[in-house]
């Protein structure tokens, strides 16, 4: 029998200059009989009145008497990691959980490496939103933004077993000097418990463009895994991105690409698709892609950004989950959408990503550099990943998942050198 | 014509017919009833260095539609928040013999605490038990239809309420009460159950709750004893997922005491001490790590509509590693001023 239902008196330590009390051993039977006891004696006595507080003086003294140590809550793990703590109060929590589908926003408070905010929090996610580990994203009072930004995303990654592709594949992105979120692995904590290794991710947004001296143009997001670039088989734009640039629900731009490459000849696509598209930093995106496998961001998780100085649409990648893994529909050096094929059809075009390929292969991203990547983050996130409920089990350490990867990324980029005679 | 038009045409067609016949009932309709409170005052939670002030009000509107009909809305604002909510809007139908149905957004009724509104509690929030079951939605808010019978002195002792409810979170329950009035003694007997289909990232699970409420209601003093258990969706979705696919059950209890000094019975000044524990073991196979709660209290009437509260929340918990030893974090202290309409 469990400890508070069970100590007798003999058995309550002494007091030890404690600063508490807990109410303790009150409710074992023999407490609870006398407690019926005296309320009996009290009636029809003049004390009848006050019985109600009588009971409760009597189980102030019982509490009093059963003292146990109350002692100072201990200092949170950070496991090597920023420490993040987030608070909200049990209803808002209700209303969290109530509205999951709706992303309701709650009020909360927010701890990051010791410095306090006030935010508003909601759960974030597409297909995992419904996950048991959920994604945050946090509004930030105007006058205090983190980080330069007034929204902040708090990332599960729950798509990756590992927990070492989201900090993996936004350097490699970085490393083929293509623009990308910060990304940074912190300790989570929800209302003191730990919920795991998070990722704070920068989200793509206006404040994003800002920092990186662009202004917002026109923005849009590849969602549904539906973001295709030809309007065959009666395709609309809304199924597969939303806009969320400076007009929203504005798709002329986006729409007016599909139309080039779905009408001009490959031969004839420069001069007219480089009028809307930064071919070269497409060709980058894919060859990074191609390299980390990131067969997710075909047609689901990217961003294209028309830069209004530039007056062309870049990429952006987003959601680095689903990457250092073979799905075979996908796993192509050619990449796989409509845009990657209608390009490298064209021969000049596809020389050019074999020179980038070719760039990344033996300089900017080489095998033994992205497994290095990988071994620097196994270390950092090794604590966090051990203690983090979901991640732990599995029974697979993070160091095993690091060296089959890193098997993996052999294997795969031999296969790539080889099909590289594919692309002359 | 295809049906999509057919289809068109016959809602808007009752589209029309409901407007104008709601206009007719609006027209003839009394003007809304207000009622509503507001609070202001200072928390400090034990954990943290400094206490915060805050405010927030409460306007609920009631208005009649006809002699059986009546619709309900509840606007909350807060200093924490940006924005006026819309807690509460439903239609509530009296249907004879204290039967009434409600169907909306509403309470969800299971347990004792919420059978009332928060300006109706002894204590200024809810307590322990409450709070944790709201974390994972077994008592809240949601979409629901409900029906039920209610109680009066000598006329219906029985009572009870059976409530049809979805969340936005895609979760199903179906909430029923039963109570009777002086069935132990003085005392109002309830039982609560609920099951719930909750909805899960692949699949869905059943989940249940039961309560048991005694309360004893007299002028001079108001006496609350809840037991409950159930499963927890959360705790059982993570061990189906990641654990050993075993069932999380909880078990919590309170007791809750006021008295009512009656300072001028003319004004209505009154001094009411409340006392309330409770007890939550969150996880059955893990019984010794649990939580107390002790919630010494005083509320001050300076009429039937104002009130001064002053509640000191200590909740004690230990943990797996430390079943000897308590913290107290998320312990509080709120001082309150509230004045209802």
């Amino acid at each position: 029998m469990v400890r508070i239902f069970c100590e007798t008196r003999s058995e309550i330590p002494p007091l030890r200059g404690v600063r508490g009390v807990s109410f303790g051993s009150f409710l074992m039977p023999r407490y609870a009989k006398r407690i019926l006891f005296d309320i009996v004696i009290f009636k029809n006595t003049p004390l009848a009145p006050l019985k109600g507080g009588i009971l409760c003086l009597f189980i102030a003294v019982l509490s009093f008497i059963s003292c146990e140590k109350i002692v100072e809550p201990s200092a949170l793990e950070s496991y090597g990691l920023p420490k993040v703590e987030l608070q909200i109060m049990h209803d808002d929590l209700n209303t969290l959980n109530s509205h999951i589908y709706a992303r309701r926003e709650v009020p909360a408070r927010l701890e990051i490496e010791g410095v306090r905010y006030k935010v508003f929090a909601r759960y974030s996610g597409q297909t995992s939103i419904n996950r048991w580990k959920k994604s945050f994203t946090f509004t930030f009072d105007e006058a205090e933004p983190f980080r330069q930004h007034q929204q902040y995303v708090l990332s599960a990654q729950t798509g990756d077993p590992t927990a070492l592709n989201p900090t993996t594949g936004f350097w490699a992105f970085q490393q083929a000097g293509l623009m990308a979120p910060e990304i940074e692995p912190v300790a989570l904590y929800l209302n003191r418990e730990y919920l795991g290794l998070y990722f704070l991710i920068e989200p793509i947004n206006e404040d994003f463009f800002r920092k990186r001296r662009q202004s917002l143009g026109a923005l849009y997001e590849a969602v549904n895994a539906n973001a295709r670039f030809s309007f065959k088989e009666g395709y609309d734009v809304r199924l597969g991105f939303e806009s969320r640039g400076v007009r929203e629900d504005f798709f002329g731009d986006l729409e007016r690409l599909l139309v080039i490459l779905d009408e001009t000849a490959p031969e004839d696509l420069p001069g007219k698709v480089d009028r809307l598209l930064d071919v070269e930093n497409y060709l980058r995106y894919l060859a990074v892609s191609v390299l980390i496998h990131n067969w997710d961001g075909y047609f689901n998780n990217f961003r294209m950004h028309l830069d209004p100085a530039l007056g062309k649409f870049q990429f952006v990648p987003w959601d680095m989950d689903h990457i250092l893994t073979l799905h075979s529909p996908r796993s192509n050096i050619r990449g796989a959408n409509e845009l990657s094929e209608r390009l490298l059809n064209n021969a000049a075009y596809r020389a050019r990503y074999r020179a980038i390929l070719l760039e990344f292969l033996e300089v900017r991203l080489t095998v033994e550099q992205l497994n290095a990547q990988l071994d620097t983050a196994a270390q950092k996130h090794a604590r966090a990943y051990a203690a983090d409920p979901v991640l732990s089990s599995t029974g697979i350490s993070i160091f095993e998942h690091a060296e089959s990867v890193k098997a993996f990324n052999q294997n795969w980029y031999a296969q790539i050198r080889e099909d590289l005679e594919g692309l002359k | 014509m295809n049906l999509r038009i057919l289809g068109l045409r016959f809602a808007s067609a009752m589209s029309v017919a409901l407007l104008f016949g709601s206009a007719t009932t609006l027209f003839s309709q009394k003007k809304p009833e207000l009622s509503g409170w507001i609070r202001m005052g200072m928390l400090k939670v034990h954990e943290e260095h400094e206490g915060e002030s805050f405010y927030a009000a409460k306007l609920q509107f009631e208005v009649k539609l006809d002699k059986t009909l009546e619709a309900q809305i509840d606007l909350r604002a807060a200093s924490t928040r940006h924005e006026i909510e819309l807690r509460e809007a439903y239609l509530k139908a009296d249907v004879g013999k204290g039967l009434n149905l409600d169907f909306g957004q509403h309470k969800k009724r299971f347990g004792f605490e919420y059978q009332k509104s928060k300006e109706n509690l002894r204590t200024v929030e809810r307590t322990l038990v409450y709070r944790y079951l709201e974390t994972f939605g077994f008592a809240g808010r949601e979409m629901n239809f409900r029906y039920y019978r209610t109680t009066k002195e000598r006329e219906r002792p029985s009572g009870y309420s059976i409530s049809l409810g979805y969340s936005e979170a895609h979760d199903l329950n179906v909430i029923g009460r039963w109570q009777r009035l002086r069935a132990l003694g003085s005392f109002t007997l309830a039982l609560n159950g609920l099951a719930q289909r909750d909805k899960m990232d692949n699949g869905a699970q059943m989940v249940w709750g039961l309560g048991l409420d005694l309360a004893r209601d007299t002028e001079a003093h108001h006496l609350e004893l809840e037991a409950f258990a159930g499963q927890d969706p959360f705790q059982s979705e993570f061990e189906r997922d990641f654990g050993a696919g075993r069932k999380v059950y909880f078990t919590g209890g309170k007791f809750l005491y006021s008295h009512r000094f009656v300072i001028s019975a003319a004004t209505g000044k009154v001094f009411e001490p409340v006392f309330v524990t409770s007890f939550l073991a969150k996880d059955l196979d893990q019984y010794e790590v649990n939580t107390i709660e002790l919630l010494p209290g005083v509320n001050y009437w300076f009429s039937p509509y104002a009130r001064l509260s002053l509640n000191a929340d200590f909740v004690l918990t230990n943990s797996p590693g430390n079943t000897n030893e308590r913290t107290s974090v998320g312990s509080n202290y709120v001082l309150q001023m509230e004045v209802r309409w």
